[in-house]
C-alpha cells in the first residue's frame, strides 16, 4: 500500500473516531450532575441551640440499602433510620433505650389526640409557629396535602390509611380531597375520621408516610431534591449510591418539643455508601468512618472483639423469623404435621447457623414487646415428630420448601429440608430470586406448602404483627402477607376486639399475649429465632450516649465523642 | 570402508541385488489419524495431564463411595448440633456462638481434620454442619457434567450452523452470520447472567419443552447457548474456505445431495478442529458455570457445584479459608489439565504446524 | 471506504436495536414476577398496584412498552424499578470506575501479553518455553472471582496481611496515590487470564510466521535476526493480537468484568448490570446493555479498520 493509500485509511479512522466522540459527548452530555441541594433557608444564623456535646461530623459507613430519602416513599430502615430526626410528623416516639422508646409522645401536634368515644374521630392541634428548614410556617393544610401526596405517589406506605374516611375513593381517583381529614389552617386543628375504630392509629400517625411537607411538594421522588424539613436536621443532598449529607436545621427550635426531640449532637452526618461488609468493617477500625451501620462479618468477630472489644454493641430490633406452613396445603392442613414440625426443629442449631447472633424463640412476638410472654409449647423432640408424622398418616409426602437465596436465610432451609426428610416427609428445596421470592410466596397460586419469612416491625404494636400476618380476614389472592393462610375465627374475632382499643393497657397487653399463645397452639408458623445485630463504633465515639431505640434502631443524633 | 571394500566391489548393482533378495515390505498409506495419534502417544505431558482429568472424573463418579464408607454422610446431610471425635477429643461440628463469657463470639463450623477424624469432615464442615469433602465430590458431579453435555451440545450445533452457512451461502448464511454477531456483542458472562437468572425463576416451558426451574439442565443449554457463536464463526471461515476447493465443486457436479457434501466431505475436514475445539470449550463451560453459579444465576442451591461452594465459603474466608480454596482448587486442576491436553491435542492433529516441540 | 463505513454503521445500529430487543424479550416473557406488585411493597392495596401498573405502564402491549422505554433511554430520564434512580446517571457514576479498571489492566495485559508470547516464541522448546506455558495456561485456567476472593484473603488488609487495601474505588480526583493502590490487585486479577492467552496466541503466530518463506529469504539474505524479529515477524504477529485486545478491551470498558468489580466492590458498570439482573430491575439492565454493546460494534468497527491499515493484505468488507 503506499503513502497516500495508507494516510485516507487512517484519515478514515479517526474521523470515524472523532465521529463516535462527538456522539457520545451530544448523548451522555445530557446528565446534569447528581448532587443538589435542598433549598435552605437562612442558614447564617444559627438558630437552634445546639447541645454541649456537639461535635462537628459523624461519619457512617452506610449500606446500599436506602431506597428513597423521601418520608413518602422510604420503606426500608436505611431511609427511615436518616430521616427520622429529619421529618417530624404529627406524634413521634421518645428518643430512649428500651422499651419505653415506644412510648407515643407528641411531636409537631401540642398533644396527643383527643379520640372519640366511639373510636372514629381523632382531633389534635398543631403547635404553633413551627417553621420548615425553608423557613415557611407548618400549617394543619399539610398533613392532609402529605397523606394525599402519600397516594398520587403511590407509596407502599398507602395500605395504612386505608381506613381514612374517602380514602379509598381519592386512591382511585386522585383528584379532590380525601374527607375524613379535615383541616383548619387558622386554628391549627385536624380531624381525622375513621371508617372503622383502630387500635394502632397512633402509630400509624408516627409512621414517616405521615410527617408533613409542604402543600406544593411535587408528588413524585424528592430523594435527590429533598423536601423541607421539620426535625433538628435537614438533607443537605443525597447522590444515590454514593453519599448523603445531613447537616442541622437551621429553623428547628428544640424548645417547641417539650424536649421530646433532641437537637441532635453532630452538626453534620455523612453517610458514605459502601457496598461491601468488610470494606466498611475496615474503614470503622481505621478511623475513616466512625460508625459502621454494616454487620461485623461473622467470620471477623473473633478479631474484632478481641482488638476492639468495647466499641461493639449487640441488640435486638424487634424482629421474628419463621417457617410459614399453608394450612391450605397438605400435609399441613393437618395440625398433627404443624406440630410435629415445631417439635422437630432444634432452634439451638438454627441459632448456630446464624453465626450464633441470635435468640431462639417459638412465640410470634419478639421478646422486646411489653406484650411478649415466652412460650415453650413445643420444646425440641425429634422421636416425637416423627410419631406425629406417621399418626397423621402423611409419612412419605412430597413437601416443597422455599427460599430465596440472600444472605443466611438459604442455610435455615437446608437445614429444615434435611430435619423434615428425617421425620418421614420427602422435603426438597426450591431457592428463587429474592427479588420476587416474596411476591412468589404472597400469590396463592403459587401454592408454597411450607417456607422461610421474616418479619421486621413497621411500628411497635402487635396488630403490626397479628393483623397483618395471621389474621384470616385479610387473606388475598395476590399481595397476600398470610403466608400460612391461617384462619381460625376464635383468633381473627380476638384481633378485631383487640383492634378497636385505642390505647395498650396492662389487660390489653396480656390478651394480646394470650393470642400469641392461641395462634401457637393451631402452629400455623414455626418461629425459630429472633436475630441479633452489632452496631460497631470507631475509638472516638463515647458510646455513654449510645441510644437504640426500638424502632429506629441507634439513633444517630445523640451519639457523641469522647 | 577400505575394509569392506574387501568384501567385494560395493556398488549400486550390487545392493539392488541385495535389496531384491529382502522380503518386500507392503507400503501402508496412514491415515491422519492415526500420524496424529502417534503425534499424541509420545507428548507424555499432554497424557498425563489427560491422566488427571480422568482420575478427577473418576473421583467424582465414586462421590456416593467416599459420601458412605469414608465420611458417614451425603451431600445434604446436616450435623450442626453434632460433636465428632478428633484425636480423641469431641469437637463439635459447628460451635455455638453468642455471648459467651462476655465475649461476643460467632458459631464456626469446624475445620479440616485431615483424617484425624476417622475420614469425618476432612476438609471440614461448611455453616450448616455439611461435610465439604463429600459436597466437593458431588459438587464435582455437577460442574463435570454441566461442563462435558454443555460443550457436546454446543459443539453439535455451531458444527450443524456453520455447516448450513457456509454450504447455503446466501440469505441463510447472513442470517446465521448476523446471529453470531448477535451473540458477539454481547458480553459472554452479562447473557448468561441475564439468561440464567431468568430461567431460573420457573424453569422452561415452552416448545414443549419442559425444564423445573432447579434442573442443571438449565444452566446447562443457557452456556451452550451463549457459547455457539465463539464456536460457530471460527469453524463457519473454515467450512467456507474449505467449500472453494475443487474437490467440494467436483461432488456436488456430480450430484452429491447437500446432506452428503455437508457431513461426508465437509465435515470430515473439519474434524481435527472440532475436536480441539471440543476439548477446550470444555474448560471454557467449566469456568463460565462456576462464574455463573457464584453470581447466583447457574445452579440454584442446594446442588452442589464448585462455583456455589466458593460463594458459600466467602463468608468465612477468614477462619475457614478451606471452604472456598478447595472447590477453586479442583477447577484450576481440571481445567488446566483440559487445557494442556487440548494444547496437545491441537499439535498433533495440526500436520502444518511446522514447529512441533518434540521429546 | 465511505461504503464501508456507512454499511457498518448501518450494521452497527441494526445490531444495537437487535441486542436491546433481545434482552427485553428475555425480562419480559419470561415469567419474572409482576414488577408492578414489587414496587408496590408489603402493604400495598390492590388499588395501589393498579395504579402502579397503569403509572408505569405495565398494562400496556409489550411493544408499546420498548418503545417507552427506549424512548426515556434517549432523553435520559430512564429509571429503575427499585427506587426510581435514573438509570444514565447511575451509569455515568460508574464509568470512572470501569474505566479505571479496564484501561489500566488492558494496558497490563497487552504489555505482559506481548512480552510474554515473545520470549516464549524466541526460546522455542528450551526450559523458559515450557515454564512460562504451564504459567500462561494456570493464568487462563484460574477463576477470576475465585482469584479476587483468594487475594483479597491472602494480600488485603482486614485479612493474612496488609500489603494492599481491600476492595473499593477511590476517585482519582480525590486522592491519586489511594486510586493507584486500590487498582493493584483488581488489574492484576484482570489482566492474569489475558496475558496467559495473548502469550499463546502470540507464541503461536510468531512460531508460523518464522516459517514462512519471506523470513527464510530474510535470513538468507543475511539481516540481522533482531531486524528481522521487529520488522517482519512481530509486525504480522501482533495483527490479530490487535483485534482480540481490541474487542476484548471493549468488552471490559462496556461492563464485561462483573467478577473483578463485584468481587472488589468497585461500583463499576458492570456490578451495577449484576446487581440490576439479580433485582429483575429490566431499565438498567437495558441501559448496561445498550452502553456494552454500544462499545464493542464501535470498537470492532475501529478495529477493522486497523487492521486494513496495518495489513495490507487485507480489505474491510
Amino acid at each position: 500500500m503506499d503513502r497516500r493509500h495508507r494516510l485516507k485509511w487512517l484519515l478514515a479512522a479517526a474521523s470515524f473516531s472523532v465521529g463516535i466522540a462527538l456522539i457520545a459527548a451530544a448523548c451522555g452530555g445530557g446528565g446534569s450532575s447528581s448532587t443538589t441541594t435542598s433549598s435552605s433557608g437562612s442558614s447564617s444564623s444559627s438558630g437552634s441551640s445546639s447541645s454541649s456535646k456537639s461535635f462537628a461530623n459523624f461519619r457512617v459507613a452506610y449500606d446500599t440499602g436506602i431506597d428513597y430519602l423521601d418520608p413518602g416513599l422510604s420503606y426500608t430502615v436505611e431511609g427511615w433510620q436518616i430521616m427520622w430526626n429529619v421529618y417530624l410528623p404529627l406524634l413521634g416516639y421518645k428518643h430512649v433505650n428500651g422499651p419505653d422508646g415506644a412510648t407515643i409522645v407528641p411531636y409537631l401536634a401540642d398533644s396527643l389526640p383527643t379520640v372519640s368515644s366511639d373510636g372514629k374521630t381523632y382531633t389534635l392541634t398543631l403547635r404553633k409557629n413551627i417553621k420548615y428548614s425553608n423557613g415557611a410556617t407548618v400549617k394543619a393544610s399539610d398533613f392532609r396535602a402529605t397523606i394525599e401526596r402519600d397516594f398520587k405517589v403511590d407509596s407502599p406506605g398507602v395500605g395504612f390509611f386505608g381506613n381514612i374516611v374517602g380514602a379509598d375513593q381519592f386512591s382511585k381517583t386522585k383528584t379532590g380531597h380525601i374527607s375524613g381529614i379535615v383541616v383548619n389552617d387558622s386554628t391549627g386543628q385536624i380531624t381525622i375520621h375513621l371508617n372503622a375504630p383502630q387500635g394502632d392509629f397512633m402509630n400509624i400517625l408516627a409512621t414517616l408516610f405521615a410527617a408533613p411537607v409542604p402543600a406544593g411538594t411535587p408528588a413524585k421522588d424528592q430523594s435527590t431534591t429533598p423536601a423541607p424539613s421539620t426535625g433538628p436536621y435537614m438533607i443537605q443532598s443525597y447522590q444515590p449510591n454514593k453519599i448523603a449529607i445531613v447537616v442541622r436545621n437551621p429553623n428547628y427550635d428544640a424548645s417547641q418539643f417539650d424536649g421530646n426531640v433532641p437537637v441532635g449532637n453532630p452538626d453534620k452526618m455523612t453517610f458514605n455508601i459502601i457496598g461491601d461488609d468488610n470494606v466498611a468493617l475496615q474503614r470503622v477500625i481505621s478511623g475513616q468512618d466512625d460508625y459502621d451501620f454494616h454487620q461485623i462479618p461473622a467470620d471477623r468477630l473473633a478479631q474484632v472483639q478481641s482488638q476492639h472489644a468495647n466499641q461493639i454493641k449487640v441488640y435486638t430490633p424487634a424482629n421474628t423469623y419463621y417457617f410459614f406452613m399453608n394450612t391450605r396445603m397438605p400435609p399441613f392442613d393437618k395440625l398433627q404435621v404443624r406440630q410435629a414440625v415445631n417439635y422437630a426443629i432444634n432452634r439451638e442449631a438454627l441459632v448456630r447457623i446464624y453465626a450464633g447472633l441470635a435468640q431462639p424463640t417459638q412465640n410470634v412476638l419478639p421478646p422486646t414487646y411489653p406484650q411478649y410472654k415466652k412460650l415453650n409449647l413445643y420444646p425440641y423432640n425429634l422421636a416425637k415428630a416423627k410419631q406425629l408424622i406417621a399418626a397423621s398418616g402423611d409419612k412419605g409426602m412430597s413437601v416443597t420448601v422455599w427460599n430465596h437465596d440472600r444472605g443466611y436465610d438459604p442455610k435455615a432451609t437446608a437445614y429444615l429440608t434435611d430435619v423434615l426428610n428425617s421425620i418421614g416427609l420427602k422435603a426438597k428445596e426450591k431457592i428463587i430470586n429474592s427479588a420476587v421470592y416474596w411476591t412468589t410466596i404472597g400469590n396463592q397460586a403459587t401454592k408454597a406448602q411450607i417456607g422461610f419469612a421474616d418479619w421486621f416491625q413497621d411500628y411497635p404494636h402487635p396488630l403490626d404483627w397479628f393483623d397483618v400476618l395471621l389474621n384470616g380476614e385479610r387473606i388475598t389472592q395476590t399481595h397476600n402477607n398470610n403466608y400460612a393462610n391461617f384462619n381460625d375465627a376464635g383468633v381473627n374475632r380476638q384481633i378485631d376486639t383487640l383492634k378497636k382499643q385505642p390505647t395498650l393497657t396492662a389487660t390489653v397487653n396480656a390478651q394480646w399475649a394470650s393470642v400469641d399463645k392461641a395462634v401457637m397452639e393451631q402452629a400455623p408458623w414455626a418461629p425459630f429465632l429472633n436475630r441479633q445485630f452489632t452496631d460497631f463504633f470507631y475509638t472516638s465515639m463515647d458510646l455513654s450516649c449510645y441510644i437504640n431505640h426500638v424502632l429506629y434502631q441507634f439513633d444517630f443524633s445523640t451519639i457523641c465523642h469522647n | 570402508m577400505a575394509q569392506q571394500a574387501t568384501e567385494g566391489e560395493f556398488t549400486l548393482d550390487t545392493a539392488a541385488v541385495l535389496a531384491a533378495g529382502e522380503p518386500a515390505s507392503a507400503i501402508r498409506g496412514r491415515s491422519p489419524w492415526y500420524l496424529a495419534w502417534r503425534r499424541l502417544r509420545r507428548n507424555y505431558v499432554a497424557f498425563f495431564f489427560l491422566g488427571l482429568f480422568i482420575l478427577i472424573c473418576v473421583a467424582c463418579l465414586l462421590a456416593p463411595v467416599y459420601a458412605k464408607h469414608v465420611a458417614g454422610t451425603g451431600p445434604n446431610q446436616q450435623h450442626v448440633l453434632e460433636n465428632v471425635r478428633v484425636n480423641g477429643k469431641l469437637v463439635p461440628v459447628v460451635s455455638s456462638g453468642g455471648i459467651v463469657n462476655g465475649k461476643l463470639t460467632s458459631a464456626i463450623p469446624i475445620g479440616p481434620t485431615w483424617f484425624s477424624g476417622g475420614g469425618k469432615f476432612v476438609l471440614g464442615a461448611d455453616a450448616i454442619g455439611r461435610d465439604v469433602a463429600v459436597r466437593l465430590l458431588y459438587g464435582g458431579r455437577t460442574s463435570l457434567f454441566i461442563g462435558i453435555v454443555s460443550s457436546l451440545i454446543c459443539t453439535f450445533f455451531a458444527v450443524i450452523l456453520a455447516l448450513l452457512a457456509a454450504y447455503y451461502g446466501g440469505w441463510g448464511d447472513f442470517t446465521i452470520t448476523r446471529f453470531f454477531d448477535l451473540m458477539y456483542a454481547f458480553p459472554v458472562i452479562l447473557l448468561g447472567i441475564a439468561l440464567g437468572s431468568a430461567l431460573a425463576i420457573n424453569g422452561f416451558h415452552h416448545w414443549g419443552i419442559n425444564i423445573q426451574s432447579g434442573s442443571i439442565w438449565i444452566p446447562t443449554f443457557v452456556i451452550s447457548y451463549v457459547l455457539v457463536a465463539y464456536v460457530g464463526r471460527p469453524l463457519r471461515g473454515q467450512v467456507l474456505s474449505l467449500r472453494q476447493k475443487e474437490f467440494i465443486e467436483a461432488s456436488i457436479a456430480q450430484g452429491a445431495s447437500p446432506f452428503r457434501v455437508m457431513f461426508i466431505e465437509l465435515l470430515p475436514n473439519i474434524m481435527s478442529s472440532v475436536l480441539v475445539f471440543f476439548t477446550l470449550i470444555i474448560a471454557t463451560n467449566i469456568l463460565l458455570e462456576s462464574a455463573l453459579s457464584f453470581l447466583g444465576a447457574g445452579v440454584q442451591p442446594p446442588t452442589a457445584s464448585w462455583g456455589t461452594q466458593i460463594a458459600d465459603g466467602q463468608d468465612l474466608i477468614v477462619t475457614r479459608p478451606w471452604l472456598s480454596l478447595a472447590p477453586g482448587i479442583m477447577i484450576v486442576l481440571t481445567v488446566v489439565a483440559l487445557n494442556v491436553f487440548g494444547d496437545g491435542l491441537r499439535d498433533a492433529l495440526d500436520p502444518r504446524a511446522k514447529v512441533r516441540i518434540q521429546r | 471506504m465511505a461504503a464501508f463505513l456507512v454499511r457498518r454503521t448501518i450494521g452497527a445500529i441494526l445490531v444495537l436495536v437487535a441486542v436491546t430487543f433481545f434482552v427485553f424479550v428475555i425480562f419480559i416473557v419470561v415469567p419474572g414476577g409482576d414488577p408492578a406488585e414489587r414496587i408496590a411493597g408489603k402493604n400495598a392495596t390492590p388499588q395501589n398496584i393498579e395504579n402502579i401498573r397503569h403509572d408505569w405502564g405495565f398494562d400496556r402491549p409489550f411493544y408499546v412498552q420498548y418503545y417507552k422505554m427506549m424512548e426515556k433511554m434517549a432523553t435520559g430520564s430512564l429509571v429503575s424499578y427499585t427506587s426510581q434512580q435514573n438509570v444514565v446517571q447511575q451509569i455515568e457514576q460508574g464509568m470512572p470506575a470501569t474505566f479505571s479498571l479496564s484501561i489500566g489492566a488492558g494496558v497490563i495485559w497487552l504489555f505482559f501479553g506481548i512480552l510474554v508470547g515473545v520470549i516464549s516464541a524466541i526460546s522455542a522448546g528450551k526450559f523458559s518455553d515450557r515454564a512460562i506455558t504451564v504459567l500462561a495456561l494456570v493464568g487462563v485456567s484460574l477463576p477470576i472471582f475465585w482469584l479476587g476472593i483468594v487475594t483479597r484473603y491472602y494480600l488485603a488488609e482486614g485479612g493474612l496481611t496488609s500489603f494492599f487495601p481491600d476492595g473499593e474505588y477511590v476517585p482519582l480526583t480525590d486522592n491519586p496515590a489511594q486510586w493507584f493502590f486500590h487498582l493493584i490487585l483488581p488489574w492484576t486479577v484482570l489482566a492474569v487470564g489475558f496475558i496467559g492467552f495473548y502469550g499463546r496466541v502470540l507464541r503461536g503466530n510468531v512460531l508460523d510466521t518464522s516459517n514462512e518463506d519471506y523470513v527464510r529469504t530474510a535470513k538468507a539474505k543475511g539481516l540481522p535476526p533482531k531486524r528481522i524479529m521487529r520488522k517482519h515477524i512481530l509486525r504480522l504477529s501482533l495483527i490479530p493480537i490487535i483485534t482480540l485486545f481490541g474487542l476484548d478491551f471493549a468488552g471490559v470498558l462496556g461492563g464485561g468484568a462483573i467478577l473483578t468489580e463485584t468481587v472488589f466492590d468497585l461500583h463499576g458498570v458492570g456490578q451495577y448490570a449484576a446487581q440490576s439482573i439479580n433485582n429483575f430491575d429490566l431499565p438498567p439492565i437495558m441501559g448496561v446493555t445498550l452502553y456494552g454493546a454500544m462499545f464493542i460494534v464501535v470498537f470492532s468497527v475501529f478495529v477493522d479498520l486497523l487492521y486494513a491499515y496495518l495489513d495490507p493484505r487485507i480489505r474491510p468488507t
